[in-house]
């Protein structure tokens, strides 16, 4: 079994305690960089994690928001053809309404006689529309 | 339909809208234009028609613009919701980012530092002894 002079080894402490006085300090100071390298690893660590968590969460939102920009742009091209189709409809609608019009002023014109014997109702009609004087 | 055939009809046979100048004593009180039947029925009609057509146009332009108007006002909504989200999951983060840079500032033994004072202090006094006797050897 192997036996430790302890006299020896306090006598070898003393004469070099300046060099191990400085391999302890040594050993201290990297031991302290070490534990404040892991610090700051781990701060990195966490700073990259909130990091990843926003972009992630950041790229969700995005999709989010442009499938309702879609969404919403399809509503109004949905709504715009349907006014187009009900603004064609009207427009045949009113061309339908003045031709009845035309039709049933031709048809009274020719009932009342207004270009004979009752002159003076087509006359009225013209002035009311246009304000034209009738000279007979 | 019926009736749209039958005024289809009807203005098919009709005379076209005609009219013709006719000067004075041509037999005329004045000089001036003549409309046949269709032409004067046509006229009479216009003031009626212009109105209608107006009425249509303004409601169908008042109608896209509305349209275009809640399709600015959908995006703008989306953006805002899509910004106030934005907001929240930062904030989330960073608080979360706090307390984990806190937590690790906290495993630096804050609650032993009477203990690292009193490490100090010794360390001070053996240093001070040490250097000292170091420089009094001689």
């Amino acid at each position: 079994m192997l036996k430790i002079d302890w006299l020896k080894v306090l006598g070898l402490a003393k004469k070099n305690w300046k060099e191990i006085t400085i391999i302890i300090l040594l050993l201290t100071v990297i031991g302290k960089m070490h534990y404040d390298y892991r610090q700051l690893e781990t701060a990195y660590e966490t700073s990259q994690e909130s990091l990843q968590n926003q972009i992630e969460g950041l790229q969700a939102i995005h999709t989010e928001e442009l499938q309702k920009k879609e969404g919403a742009l399809r509503v109004y091209r949905e709504s715009m053809a349907i006014l187009e189709r009900e603004y064609l409809k009207e427009k045949k609608n009113i061309k339908v309404i003045t031709e009845e019009k035309i039709v049933e002023i031709e048809v009274e014109i020719d009932n009342r006689k207004q270009f004979t014997e009752n002159k003076q109702e087509l006359a009225d009609k013209i002035e009311e529309a246009f304000g034209f004087q009738y000279a007979p | 339909m019926l009736l749209k055939a039958l005024l289809f009809s009807l203005t098919a046979y009709a005379d076209p809208a005609q009219f013709t100048i006719v000067g004075e004593d041509e037999p005329a009180p004045f000089e001036g234009v003549l409309f046949n039947k269709r032409g004067i029925a046509e006229l009479l009609v216009l003031p009626e028609q212009y109105r209608l057509d107006c009425d249509l146009e303004v409601e169908y332009q008042i109608d896209r613009q509305a349209t275009e108007f809640h399709l600015e006002r959908q995006n703008f909504q989306i953006r805002i919701d899509s910004l106030l989200k934005e907001y929240g999951l930062r904030v989330d983060e960073k608080d979360r980012e706090i307390a984990a840079l806190q937590d690790a500032l906290l495993a630096q033994a804050p609650t032993r530092k009477w203990r690292w004072f009193a490490g100090g202090v010794a360390a001070g006094v053996v240093a001070t002894y040490g250097a000292y006797r170091v420089f009094n050897e001689q």
